[in-house]
This record gives C-alpha cells, sequence and structure tokens, in this order.
C-alpha cells in the first residue's frame, strides 16, 4: 500500500488496511534467516490423493432419465463443480469418473466397455440409479436391458433412487472422495432428518 | 366423413379385398385382405373426397392365446424368475398376426381404423411406405418386434434391436434371452470377463453394426 | 457422383467457384455425444463439411415397455409411461390415463381433470425450457441452460409438493389422480411463479438467445421442413406448427377438459428466414409456453371442489375387451397409445405411438445436403428424448 499522502481519504477504512497487511515480506524475512525452517510433513500419496479427489472429471455419458437429473446436479441450484467434479468432459481419454447415469441396454453394453476401456487410469465408476444398480424396474420383463452394470465393469460407489435426487448424487460424489482418500466412506443421518421424517403425515 | 360411409366408397373400390366393418366397441374398424392393403391406402390417401395425408399410427399384432371372450383369460408372456433366469413353457404358438393401420386426414378432418389378419407361418404384408414415408420406420419396427415381413420396403432392417439379436421379442411365446453376444441379460452374477481379451474392439471406434448403408442413388 | 446439393449461403452462392467433390466420408456421430441429446446415433456419409446421407441408428435405450405393458396390469403401467419423456412425465402420464379412461368410458370428476390440466402445463413448460437450454447449448450458447435450469428447479419443487416426486412422478391412475392439491398454498405459488415466467423470464430468454444474432444466423434458413414433408413424416407438435400448419391436439381433437380453455396456437411465420426453419420450431416453443401459461391460470381460477378420484385408489382397474386409439398432445407432440384389451387387468398388447419416434425420421430426408454443424442444429430443434423413441 502506498503512503505517499499521510490523511488517508474518506471513507478509507484504517482499521482494514492493517487487517489486509500480511507482512509478507517480513514473514518470508524471518523464514529465510531464521533457523526454525517452515514445512508441512505428509506423504506423496496424500498429496496425490489430495490433488485426485479435489479434481474428478466425469465423462458425458447420460443414457436415460438419470441422466437429466445429473445435469441437473450439474446446472444452477445444485453445482456439482463445488466439488471439483463439475468439468464435464466429451472424451473419455481426459476423464477419471464414468458416472452411468440410466439404463444400461444391450446394445449399449458393449459401448460402455469401449468408453471405460478408453478411460486412463486411475478411473472411478458410479452407478446412479436403480437401473443401472440392478436393472430397475425393467428387470421382469426386460429382455434388452442388463441387470446392473457392474457386470461389466467394475462400480465404486452406488447411487440408489430412481432417479436419485441430486442430494443424492452429491453424497455419492463425496463419499467416492472418502474412497480415494483411503477412508472409509460413513453415512450417519442426521437427527433432524429422523425427526422430519416422523413428522411427515401418511398421505392416503 | 363418417366411418361407414368412408368403409362403403373403400368397399366399392376394393371389392373382394373388403371383408368386414366392426361397429360395434368404441372405435369402428375396417378389415381388408392382406392383399388389398396397398391398394386400399393408395385409394384413402389419393381420393380427393378421403385424403388421408397422415398414418398416425402403424401397429404390429399378435394375436396368439388371445381371449375372444372377452373374461381377461388370454395367455400370459414369459419373463425373467426372481433369481434372474427365463422362464420357459412348452405351449405352442397359435392364432394370427395382425397389423392395424389409424390414419387420419388434416385437410378433412376425419379418421378411419384399417385392420388386416396374416397367417402365422407366412406374416407377410405389402408396404405402404411408398404412401406415407412415415410408415417406413413403424415397418421397421413391426417387423423387429413381431416379425412381419413388408414386402417391398426399401429397407427393411431391425429398428431397435441390434442386427445380430435373434426372435422377434413381441411374439408371445418368446423367451427371454440369457446372454447376448456376451452380454450378461440374466441378472446372475456374472465374473468372467463379458468380452474376452481376444475379441479386439475394431479400430477407429465401433463398426456400424452390420448394417449395410443403403445404395448410393 | 452427381453431388446434389442444396446451395447454402457462403461461397457455394459464387457460380465461378469450381465444384470441389471429394472421397465420401463416413462419420459416426454417437451414441456418446454431447450433441444428440442422449443415445442417438447419427451415421453420416459426408462429402467435406457437406452431409451426403443421414441414417439414423435407434435401440440403445430400448427397454421394452410394450412387453411389459402385457406383463404388469394397468395401474402399474403408469410408472413406464412416466420413463417415456422423462422431460415432460405429467403429459405421458396424462396421456395413458386418457387412453385407458377412454377404453373404460370412466367419467373423471372435473376437479381431477382441472388438476391434471395444471400438472401436465407445467410440465410442459419445463420440457420446452430444456429444449430451448439444450438447443442454446447445440448452438454454442452455455448461460441460458443456467436461467432454463433455475426455472425448471422452481416447477419440479412445485410438482415435488402435489405429487411426492421430483421428475418422475407416477401421480395420475384411472379414473383421477393419487393426491389432492395441498393445502399450503399451492395454488396461490402457481400462479405467482407463471405470473413471474410470463413477465419476466421470458424477456430474459428472448434477450439472451432468441434475437441474438449469432443465434438468428445459426438456425434462420436452416433445416427448413415443408408442409408436405411434415405431413408425409407424421410430424407433430411444435415441429408441424413451426412448419405453419395449426393444429394441436388439444385443440383439433379435444381430450379432458381442454375445450374448455382459450388458448392459442403458435405457428411459425417464417419471421427471421423460411416458415419451418430451426429458428421457428424454437420461437414456437417460447410461445408455448405463454400459452400453457395461460391454460394453467384458467384452470386453477375455475378450479372446482369436489372429489379427485373416481376409482378407490387399492381397487384394481378392469377394462372391457375392445380396442382404441386414443391420441393426446404431449410437449414433443402427438402421442398415441393403441390398446388392445381382452377384459381383464392387463393390456393385451398397447402399442405407443410416440412424437419424438416420428419426427426423428425426417432428418433422413431434410439432413441432406446440410452442413454438418447445420444438422447439429437440426436435431436439436425437433427436440427429441430417446426414451420415448426408443421405449
Ligand atoms: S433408475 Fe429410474 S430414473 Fe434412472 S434411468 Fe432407471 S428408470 Fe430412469
Amino acid at each position: 500500500m502506498s503512503s505517499d499522502s499521510k490523511t488517508p481519504p474518506s471513507g478509507y477504512d484504517v482499521q482494514r488496511e492493517h487487517m489486509l497487511d500480511f507482512k509478507v515480506d517480513q514473514q518470508l524475512a524471518e523464514v529465510v534467516e531464521s533457523d526454525a525452517k517452515n514445512f508441512i510433513l505428509t506423504t506423496v500419496d496424500e498429496v496425490f490423493n489430495w490433488a485426485k479427489l479435489s479434481s474428478i472429471w466425469p465423462v458425458t455419458f447420460g443414457l436415460a432419465c438419470c441422466a437429466i437429473e445429473m445435469m441437473a446436479t450439474s446446472a444452477t441450484r445444485y453445482d456439482m463443480d463445488r466439488f471439483g467434479a463439475g468439468a464435464f468432459r466429451a472424451t473419455p481419454r481426459q476423464a477419471d469418473l464414468m458416472i452411468v447415469s440410466g439404463t444400461v441396454t444391450g446394445k449399449m453394453a458393449q459401448r460402455l466397455k469401449l468408453i471405460y476401456d478408453q478411460m486412463p487410469e486411475p478411473k472411478w465408476v458410479i452407478a446412479m440409479g436403480s437401473c443401472a444398480i440392478g436393472g430397475g424396474p425393467y428387470f421382469k420383463y426386460g429382455y434388452h436391458v442388463v441387470k446392473g452394470v457392474d457386470l461389466l465393469v467394475p462400480v465404486d460407489v452406488y447411487v440408489p433412487g430412481c432417479p436419485p435426487r441430486p442430494e443424492v448424487l452429491i453424497d455419492g460424489l463425496m463419499r467416492l472422495q472418502d474412497k480415494i482418500r483411503g477412508r472409509k466412506g460413513r453415512f450417519i443421518t442426521p437427527k433432524w432428518v429422523t425427526d422430519y421424517a416422523k413428522k411427515i403425515p401418511y398421505r392416503k | 366423413m363418417e366411418q361407414k360411409a368412408i368403409y362403403d366408397l373403400l368397399a366399392g373400390k376394393l371389392g373382394e379385398g373388403a371383408v368386414a366393418f366392426h361397429e360395434d366397441g368404441i372405435e369402428p374398424w375396417a378389415e381388408i385382405a392382406v392383399g388389398a392393403v396397398a391398394e386400399a391406402c393408395g385409394f384413402l390417401r389419393g381420393e380427393p373426397s378421403l385424403d388421408f395425408d397422415q398414418l398416425m399410427c402403424l401397429s404390429g399384432i399378435d394375436w396368439d392365446g388371445f381371449d375372444e371372450a372377452g373374461k381377461g383369460k388370454s395367455v400370459g408372456i414369459l419373463g425373467y424368475t426372481d433369481e434372474g433366469s427365463p422362464e420357459t413353457s412348452d405351449r405352442q404358438a397359435e392364432g394370427d398376426l395382425g397389423v392395424a393401420y389409424h390414419l387420419y386426414s388434416h385437410a378433412l378432418d376425419h379418421k378411419f381404423t384399417l385392420r388386416i389378419r396374416l397367417p402365422r407361418d407366412r406374416a407377410e404384408a405389402p408396404t405402404v411406405s411408398g404412401v406415407w414415408a412415415t410408415a417406413s420406420w413403424h415397418e421397421r419396427e413391426a417387423w423387429d418386434l413381431l416379425g412381419i415381413r413388408f414386402t417391398g420396403h426399401p429397407d427393411l432392417r431391425r429398428m431397435l434391436l441390434d442386427d445380430k439379436w435373434v426372435g422377434h421379442p413381441l411374439r408371445k411365446d418368446y423367451v427371454m434371452p440369457d446372454r447376448w453376444e456376451g452380454v450378461p441379460m440374466d441378472g446372475k452374477p456374472y465374473s468372467a470377463n463379458p468380452f474376452p481379451a481376444t475379441e479386439e474392439p475394431p479400430a477407429g471406434g465401433p463398426k456400424p453394426d452390420g448394417d449395410t448403408p443403403p445404395a448410393e442413388a | 457422383m452427381a453431388m446434389d446439393t442444396k446451395k447454402t449461403n457462403g461461397w457455394a452462392d459464387q457460380d465461378d467457384v469450381p465444384e470441389i467433390k471429394s472421397e465420401l466420408l463416413e462419420l459416426n456421430m454417437g451414441p456418446q455425444h454431447p450433441a444428440t441429446h442422449g443415445v442417438l446415433r447419427l451415421l453420416l456419409k459426408t462429402d467435406g463439411e457437406i452431409v451426403y446421407q443421414v441414417t439414423p441408428v435407434l435401440g440403445y435405450l430400448h427397454r421394452c415397455a410394450e412387453k411389459i405393458a402385457e406383463g404388469v396390469n394397468y395401474k402399474q403401467w403408469v410408472v413406464y409411461t412416466d420413463r417415456f419423456d422423462y422431460l415432460a412425465p405429467m403429459c405421458c402420464n396424462h396421456a395413458y390415463v386418457t387412453a385407458v379412461e377412454k377404453l373404460m368410458q370412466q367419467e373423471v370428476p372435473e376437479r381431477a381433470e382441472h388438476i391434471r390440466v395444471a400438472v401436465a402445463e407445467l410440465s410442459r413448460i419445463a420440457s420446452h425450457l430444456i429444449a430451448l437450454a439444450t438447443f442454446g447449448l447445440d448452438m454454442g450458447a452455455w448461460t441460458p441452460l443456467l436461467y432454463c435450469f433455475r426455472e425448471r428447479e422452481e416447477i419440479l419443487n412445485l410438482l415435488e409438493r402435489i405429487s411426492g416426486g421430483r421428475m418422475l412422478y407416477n401421480y395420475m391412475v384411472p379414473g383421477g389422480v393419487r393426491y389432492d392439491i395441498p393445502e399450503d398454498g399451492w395454488v396461490k405459488d402457481v400462479l405467482s411463479f407463471i405470473t413471474m415466467l410470463e413477465t419476466k423470464k421470458i424477456k430474459d430468454y428472448n434477450q439472451l438467445l432468441t434475437y441474438n444474432k449469432i443465434f438468428i444466423e445459426r438456425t434462420a434458413d436452416v433445416g427448413v421442413i415443408s408442409k408436405e414433408d411434415a405431413f408425409s413424416y407424421a410430424c407433430t407438435g411444435p415441429v408441424l406448427r413451426g412448419s405453419g400448419v395449426k393444429f394441436d391436439c388439444r385443440r383439433n381433437d379435444p381430450y379432458s377438459v381442454y375445450s374448455k380453455f382459450d388458448f392459442e396456437i403458435p405457428v411459425g411465420l417464417g419471421e427471421m428466414g423460411t416458415v419451418g426453419d430451426c429458428w421457428d420450431r424454437y420461437m414456437v416453443r417460447v410461445r408455448e409456453i405463454e400459452q400453457s401459461c395461460r391454460i394453467i391460470r384458467q384452470a386453477l381460477d375455475t378450479l372446482p371442489e369436489g372429489p379427485y378420484q373416481a376409482i378407490e385408489l387399492h381397487k384394481p382397474v378392469k377394462v372391457p375387451a375392445g380396442a382404441a386409439y386414443t391420441r393426446t398432445e404431449s410437449a414433443k407432440g402427438e402421442i398415441g397409445h393403441y390398446i388392445i384389451s381382452d377384459g381383464g387387468q392387463t393390456a393385451f398388447r398397447n402399442k405407443v405411438r410416440s412424437p419424438s419416434f416420428c419426427n426423428l425420421q425426417v432428418v433422413e430426408k431434410v439432413g441432406v445436403g446440410q452442413m454438418v454443424s447445420d444438422l447439429v442444429a437440426l436435431v436439436g430443434s425437433l427436440d427429441i428424448v430417446l426414451g420415448e423413441i426408443d421405449r
């Protein structure tokens, strides 16, 4: 901050200037000159995992109704970009995550496998919706429906629902981040949810 | 125009080809002989006092096991069991196949329904895709799902299923597949890789599904 | 070989440019392609940038719904109609229950019909909003998507409050609707939402996209569907109306209580180019949003009191023997159900004539001679949804 004029202009918050002055030069001098060197202890793995989980780029792979909810998740209200997973790539070669959003049919299965194979390692798969998990409503008479995408490719996270709400997909994404971080996924139902569920009246 | 009047005009044109007109029920319909379909449709489209310029719908029907008495006792279809294996039965398929045409005229605002019945062992009907262009895809779908062959169709391939698919699924005696081209279709847990390593993916992306592109004009 | 390409604007207009012919190139567009609105696959043969032949390959989302209709009962199948046109599920529900009621000759309470019309029109608005958004996206405009999704979320909230589902509702049953209107001011919220849409938001879209110079350049005079083609290929809905034909099942073949309401049928006028081009089809959708708002307002203003179900929910539905084809107007066009009943609780055959299936076929004819990038505009302006094409 230049300090040529002694009196600050009206409305200028001097307090704020102190707050914004990080004294970088002083700090730098301290670090360089003193014996107490600043460093962070970590492992290469942890850094890499942190980088991976903060930028999971999904491949644009909308199959059916669930794809619309996937679009809604990345659009205005839910904004999946907050979790680093909003950059939908049109080519599998730039993507880390395949969100299988919808019904996998016999004709599509070979294409799906091909796209999965084209993705570079490391790669993850989220099975979104009951169709991708196990055939969903098309189990009994679905002669052209694959009963679960895990019969074709390995799945990391299952997101149930028909279609899953965007919140659930985001939760699935966070579970995937937990998994990449090397922690166990956990889901504790918040108390307000159970309380609220009790209050919902039964409608005839 | 009233449907009965339309039928009378049509019967006058076709003669033997017009079989009957059913007026009872919610939707009256005319039954005509298989051989007369192309002529009938050409007439309904071309005659200025009828002018059916739109084919609303073309549906193939499998009448196998239909309960004529109207008691709801028709033969049920086969599905997968809860474990995921296909159900089977030894019943022999019988009864005819059929096609229904629903026509509409934008200019004159009237509708008409035609139906034909085809014997099961010779399910063939003349195409009407020359009359209404939209019939082309509907007929391909009927061929795909029901196995009704439309003679004279320019490009009768499967529409929804793959060219290598076996059987016609909307037939009442269709047995569900368990594997198709290595893809597991039943809900059984599957451990082996459905695409063996010897099966290289074709170079340069997926090939067209074995379908030959139509000859160049 | 002779290329019979339609001369488009640009260098092709000049006569002294020698016609350069190159080898025909086969190009595969889809099934995993961002501009095909799902898993549609287009097999193209191109001469340079000019499309020589288009062959749509369908079936990547064939989910056997017609087979399922022969296995489950009438009420259970309402669930699957939701999944045809998952952008406007209420319209599909409405089409199916109308068809079943026609066969049953079932009277529906007036209140139920009013609620059905209101929710179906809300659903239609939501679907048209997505159509505008994705069409803009195809043309390279990202921002309208954010705007349109914002309003769509509002509609989904409203529909969730009445039906319990966010996107797929299973709300209508033969003989009425599943739940009555909730007593927390739903009607008031809907009215205030559509007022906001009419007065403010549509102006926003027009400013952002409709009268945007780049957008007009990309869409006007592109992909012209003539009236004759539209009839021959049985196009319906905004595609038919975009070609200048004033036809709407809600008016010309009235079902439900639509005959009571006063609304206009917008048609393509060729304001920016030729009648029946992509811009016209787009504009028809924008104007239909306004008309849907009008219908909703009338339906809710004259909402009668009384029951909302004619058949009790737990009772099975039995349909007398017979066959009938019923057509209704969904967001994409005319959706028809041809139901053959044998008198039981399950349909013997249920053929679905889906509007997108018939509308898409027209690209085989109109797509020829276009640039590849214009083909994207054409497919985008048809507003197809694959769940309905493949069923
Ligand atoms: S799970 Fe439900 S919403 Fe998702 S694709 Fe399947 S049917 Fe559609």
